[in-house]
């Protein structure tokens, strides 16, 4: 068995945390897991990914290509995480927006939807503004995410939303808990009703292919 | 890093980032002594066990540079603690000078030398790989395959360094530094922090008729350490094949999944000891192997050592290696797979990455919001404008690096630690017709600004030195120095001032500033700057916490808003600060709420006032 996860995001996000939390269930389930993180420079506000490798593996970082999930905390970076995907792998978008400063060619929100959907990839797009202002705390986008990631059914088999909400709860608190929860359930209904999912018609897809409440 | 996490029992699985398994093994072992200076990719070995210190009773210190942190360590191992020392790669060129007579007078107790390098410089200003100097200095280096090889090759790098009297290196690099993983835990040791030093000084001073004696003895002890480390169970040979592939550290990772994806059968070496490298296990791996491929991160220290060893006994078998893997950035398990597919002869090609139709536009790292070093770059810059000249600005490594972008653009050179001042010595001397400003931190200050500093002073190097002085060392993680008061345990101690120094050594100009009021801030500029032109040293301090560290501690809370109606569309505020709070929405300056730290500037630059305290807008 091998899981490669791809994140990325803006530094200051919280991309680092939430590896350290999939790690930290992964080793709750006695699974084998290695992480790569980004410090130093890229933390000033620059662009931050961290591999996250499960099963199978040795090395820490993903090649292009190669990863089976990427999650995008900030919808230009999708763009970027985009090439760590491999064919037909599923990207997960938050919908934050923050343009890079000092570039007047960043492509729109609507843009950036429409150049990842002309992919041969699948994609759902989490409403993380909404979560985060029903909690109000703007912290909680990783946390949010990280619970949209859990709904897919080959990521819950290994490691199940109730590990996950318990080890959030200890590392993080309650807010983040909710997030991961709300996330979890908001991408679980996006899949049943299909609202912001996108599949290019060259991968395969069934309607419901993370129905795990079984 | 919770502090629970790096002292939990052993026997139980932690997921560890790989310096808090380095820290791990260290304690493990019973240290007693650990120091060093804080550098990306290190830093969180010392800040790690500077949190525990206090419960397991060692001393632990951020010394004020990498030199003075390895004499700590040194000291602590000649009187029979046993200790470690950390730092970055470029780190231990500072270091080195003790570095290459540590060998010759050996050690007591268990010393190792934790070097960080950082392959593809992510955070750094060069690629050099560190096992170079284990050859250079006679100090044998050990390289960790992942995070559980961290702890353990930390505790084994102790032990024998023990057994031998000899200081070890420990190679590790960003992707097992800033990688994490489970790590079995072993037994805490007693923390051994009490030392016993006896006058030996044939032991102990490197006088010439010592040291013909010492490095006699380090070639000999060199071929026994050779021998020894073939039969360590961290260097062995796996499966079987015509093809040897010879991997070290991490290599051996990458080895492990290119080898599963391209399902070929190989012969490994796996090494954990590049240097020396274990010549009795290479020769018991060459037998009926046609090819050899080297596995390693940067540099061919495996690699000609390899070939040497091949030399020497006759054997003239193809050897691999930089040739097909390249000597640029760090390894992937594509680069590995492709080197190793091409010499066992299997077709593959890495799988092409997906592209968008637009490339997404660059997201640099760039300086906070509230970030005083800001406010000092927009007053120097305006300072400069005003006295007519157009300085040479000499940089230096830290955050205000950054000072490079647009629309400052006042780091015309960075080169290493300190350098800032040190090259505004010669700049003074040949490039006349414009003064030179040099540019560094508080932190960097204390590490090696302060012999330039004293030679400007002595050899009439008329410059400005500015340090911005955040009060703290931002860049890698908050650590504080002498200049805060503080300890790395978190103790108050006597505050050392940049200005008391600077006085201290003659400088005749010196001045302390607040880089948020804007107006003092230039006025301050000019007036040294001026002095620099009349031939003189002048040393100016921009005082305000870094704005980070400023909202951690709940320093700043204000947040500003623009009034729409006043707001005449300049733009000066986002040409002139590039603030990452301030952003243009059809054409306006709008502030960003969650962003903004209050650090006021913007409002002191607005033409007409528009900007103030408040919530609206």
């Amino acid at each position: 068995m091998k899981i490669e996860i791809a994140v990325c995001g803006v530094g200051g996000q919280g991309v680092v945390t939430m590896s350290a939390v999939i790690g930290e269930i992964c080793v709750r389930r006695g699974l084998n897991v290695v992480a790569a993180e980004t410090h130093g420079m890229a933390q000033r506000m620059g662009s931050v990914e961290v591999f996250v490798r499960i099963g199978d593996v040795e090395a820490p970082l993903i090649s292009p290509a190669s990863a089976d999930y990427v999650v995008a905390l900030e919808m230009v970076e999708a763009l970027r995480g985009v090439r760590y995907l491999k064919r037909c792998g599923w990207i997960l978008v938050s919908n934050i927006y923050i343009p890079p400063p000092g570039s007047d060619r960043v492509p729109s929100r609507r843009q950036v939807i429409e150049l990842l959907s002309k992919l041969p990839i699948k994609m759902i797009v989490i409403d993380v503004e909404e979560i985060i202002n029903r909690l109000e705390d703007p912290r909680v986008v990783n946390m949010a995410m990280l619970g949209a990631l859990l709904s897919f059914k080959d990521i819950s088999k290994i490691l199940p939303i109730d590990v996950a909400e318990d080890v959030v709860q200890g590392m993080l608190g309650s807010v983040n808990r909710e997030a991961l929860a709300m996330g979890y359930r908001q991408a679980l209904e996006k899949m049943n009703n299909g609202n912001g999912i996108y599949v290019s018609n060259v991968c395969t897809y069934s309607t419901a292919p993370s129905s795990n409440q079984g | 890093m919770s502090r629970s996490r790096l002292l939990g029992k052993a026997g139980e699985t932690a997921f560890l980032l790989g310096n808090e398994a380095i820290a791990r093994g260290a304690i493990e072992y019973g240290i007693g002594v650990a120091a060093a200076y804080p550098g990306t990719p290190s830093s969180e070995i010392i800040g790690t066990l500077a949190q525990i210190a206090k419960n397991l009773g060692i001393h632990v210190e951020w010394s004020v540079n990498e030199k003075t942190a390895f004499e700590v360590a040194y000291a602590a191992a000649m009187s029979g603690v046993p200790s470690l020392t950390a730092m970055k790669h470029v780190g231990l060129n500072v270091a080195s000078d003790p570095l290459m007579s540590s060998a010759y007078t050996g050690v007591k107790a268990g010393f190792v030398i934790v070097t960080a390098d950082d392959p593809y410089m992510h955070s750094s200003q060069n690629e050099q790989d560190n096992r170079w100097y284990g050859l250079h200095a006679y100090i044998p280096v050990l390289e960790p395959a992942g995070v559980q090889e961290a702890k353990d090759l930390t505790y084994m790098g102790l032990e024998l360094s023990e057994r031998l009297e000899h200081p070890f290196i420990l190679r590790s690099l960003t992707r097992v530094s800033h990688a994490r993983a489970p790590v079995k835990l072993g037994e805490i040791g007693s923390p051994r922090s009490s030392g016993v030093f006896l006058r030996e000084p044939e032991r102990w001073a490197v006088i010439p008729a010592h040291a013909r004696v010492m490095k006699r003895r380090v070639l000999e002890k060199w071929m026994r350490i050779g021998e020894m480390l073939a039969d360590l169970p961290y260097n062995r040979i796996e499966g079987d094949g015509s093809t040897l592939i010879v991997a070290s550290g991490i290599g051996y990772a990458y080895t492990r999944d290119a080898v599963n994806i391209l399902g070929c059968r190989a012969r490994i070496l796996k090494i954990s000891t590049p240097v020396p490298l274990p010549r009795k296990l290479v020769e018991k791996s060459l037998d009926g192997v046609e090819k050899i491929l080297v596995i390693e991160e940067t540099d061919p220290v495996v690699e000609m050592q390899l070939k040497s060893i091949l030399v020497d006994i006759g054997m003239n078998i193809e050897v691999h290696g930089g040739d097909l893997i390249g000597r640029f950035g760090e390894l992937t398990i594509d680069r590995v797979a492709q080197a190793i597919a091409k010499v066992c002869g299997i077709p593959w090609l890495p799988p092409q990455p997906l592209k968008p139709e637009i490339e997404p536009p660059p997201r640099s790292p760039i300086l906070c919001p509230g970030c005083p070093h800001r406010a000092t770059f927009y007053a120097l810059k305006l300072a400069a404008k005003k006295v007519g000249v157009d300085p040479i600005y000499t940089g230096d490594i830290g955050c205000y690096s950054l000072g490079i972008s647009p629309p400052f653009r006042v780091q015309d050179t960075i080169v290493e630690m300190g350098g800032s001042i040190g090259l505004a010595n010669g700049f003074a001397h040949t490039v006349r017709d414009r003064p030179v400003v040099a540019i560094l931190g508080d932190s960097t200050f204390f590490h090696s600004g302060i012999p330039p500093l004293v030679n400007a002073v002595y050899n009439r190097a008329p410059m400005l030195i500015l340090v911005l002085d955040n009060e703290t060392t931002g860049m890698t993680g908050f650590q504080p120095h002498p200049g805060t008061g503080l300890t790395a345990k978190g103790e108050q101690t006597r505050r050392v001032f940049i200005e008391d120094i600077a006085k201290a050594v003659g400088v005749s100009h010196v001045e302390v500033f607040d880089p948020y009021s804007v107006r003092e801030a230039v006025e301050t500029i000019e007036r040294g700057l001026r002095v620099a032109l009349g031939g003189d040293v002048a040393l100016l301090v921009a005082r305000r916490t870094c704005s980070l560290l400023a909202v951690r501690l709940g320093l700043l809370r204000d947040v500003y808003s623009i009034d729409s109606s006043r707001c005449i569309g300049c733009l000066l505020c986002v040409k002139n600060l590039m603030c990452p709070a301030i952003t243009v929405e059809d054409g306006r300056p709008h502030i960003v709420k969650a962003l903004c730290r209050g650090c006021g500037v913007c409002t002191q630059i607005c033409p007409v006032k528009a900007i103030d305290r408040g919530s609206a807008g």
